[in-house]
């Protein structure tokens, strides 16, 4: 019986689930692609794009949030420093921001489990935003670079993006996360779609099965 | 790449991606594409037959936009009561 959700383009390609989700977040979209869903897949893969580069056309390139960079676009390292406490003085490590045009005086944050999930921690909204794929990721490389000093046609030194603030700020990063788990919801449809196709690949051995396949119905 | 869009427009005034949109004064209004986009996707998710998203994402758009104005109106109503 043919299925009604599927395009008259279908192909009837089998991919497997773990694959579609790969590509599902590589291209949001491609997922549904994969598995013959052509109208489906332009659809989100659309939106999904469309959603990401309006936020990032809304607030600035720098709405993106980088774990692991400071404000300035310079890496953050581990830098240790006495405070005093109630039961004396204590050494604690610290996240800093790099000094311009000099050596790290510490160890990169990004080196250290820690200290960068403490960081993604006060970035959080950042977990949602590489959801969306490497348009994400590009993204941050380029909030990086745009946060970084340059010397303006007058002469004076400034990031070359823009931090925006306030409520455009928000309404970016809402919607550049939005975009960001929309296309989580897609990939994990998208995968469960590619293991229901008939003609799946059989889950290995007789108790295991695929996390993406639904239960069997009880007798 | 920072650098291109600055370079090719370097007397404009909005420089693309790396200055804000103009556009604070109206934020409010910058929630209904979100919202769209929100309700496309969702449906495309749902719906078997890719026919009917279009009109199934317009009505859970205009449900999405009614169902915020009445939690906005509803909010607000409580603020102004606590405030006196």
């Amino acid at each position: 019986m043919p299925n009604p959700g599927l395009d008259s383009a279908h192909s009837g390609r089998l991919a497997s689930p773990p694959l579609v989700a790969v590509a599902g977040w590589l291209l949001p979209g491609a997922g549904y692609w994969l598995i013959g869903e052509r109208a489906r897949a332009l659809t989100v893969g659309v939106a999904i794009v469309g959603l990401f580069l309006l936020g990032i056309a809304i607030g600035g390139v720098r709405a993106i949030q980088v774990p692991g960079y400071g404000e300035n676009g310079r890496p953050l390292y581990l830098a240790k420093e006495t405070r005093a406490t109630e039961s004396g003085r204590v050494r604690v490590l610290v996240s800093k921001e790099a000094p311009p045009d000099a050596e790290l005086p510490g160890p990169p944050v990004v080196t250290d489990l820690r200290a960068l999930l403490r960081d993604v921690g006060n970035k959080p909204w950042s977990i949602c935003q590489v959801l969306a794929g490497p348009v994400a990721l590009a993204g941050g490389a380029w909030s990086v670079s745009a946060s970084r000093l340059v010397e303006r046609p007058d002469g004076t030194p400034a990031p070359a993006g823009v931090l925006s603030h306030s409520r455009i700020n928000e309404i970016a990063v809402l919607y550049t996360a939005v975009a960001g788990m929309l296309n989580l919801m897609v990939i994990i449809d998208a995968a469960a779609r590619a293991a229901r196709q008939p003609g799946s690949a059989p889950a290995t051995g007789s108790s295991s099965r695929s996390p993406f396949a639904s239960r069997p119905e009880a007798a | 790449m920072i650098d291109a869009l600055g370079l090719i427009s370097p007397q404009l005034a909005y420089r693309p991606f790396l200055e804000p949109l103009p556009v604070w004064d109206y934020w409010i209004w910058l929630l209904l594409p979100l919202v769209f986009a929100i309700s496309v996707v969702y449906k495309s998710v749902r719906v078997e037959s890719m026919r009917r998203v279009p009109l199934e994402a317009v009505r859970l758009m205009l449900w999405i936009v009614v169902a915020m104005a009445i939690a906005a109106a509803a909010l607000l109503l409580l603020v102004r009561l606590f405030s006196y």
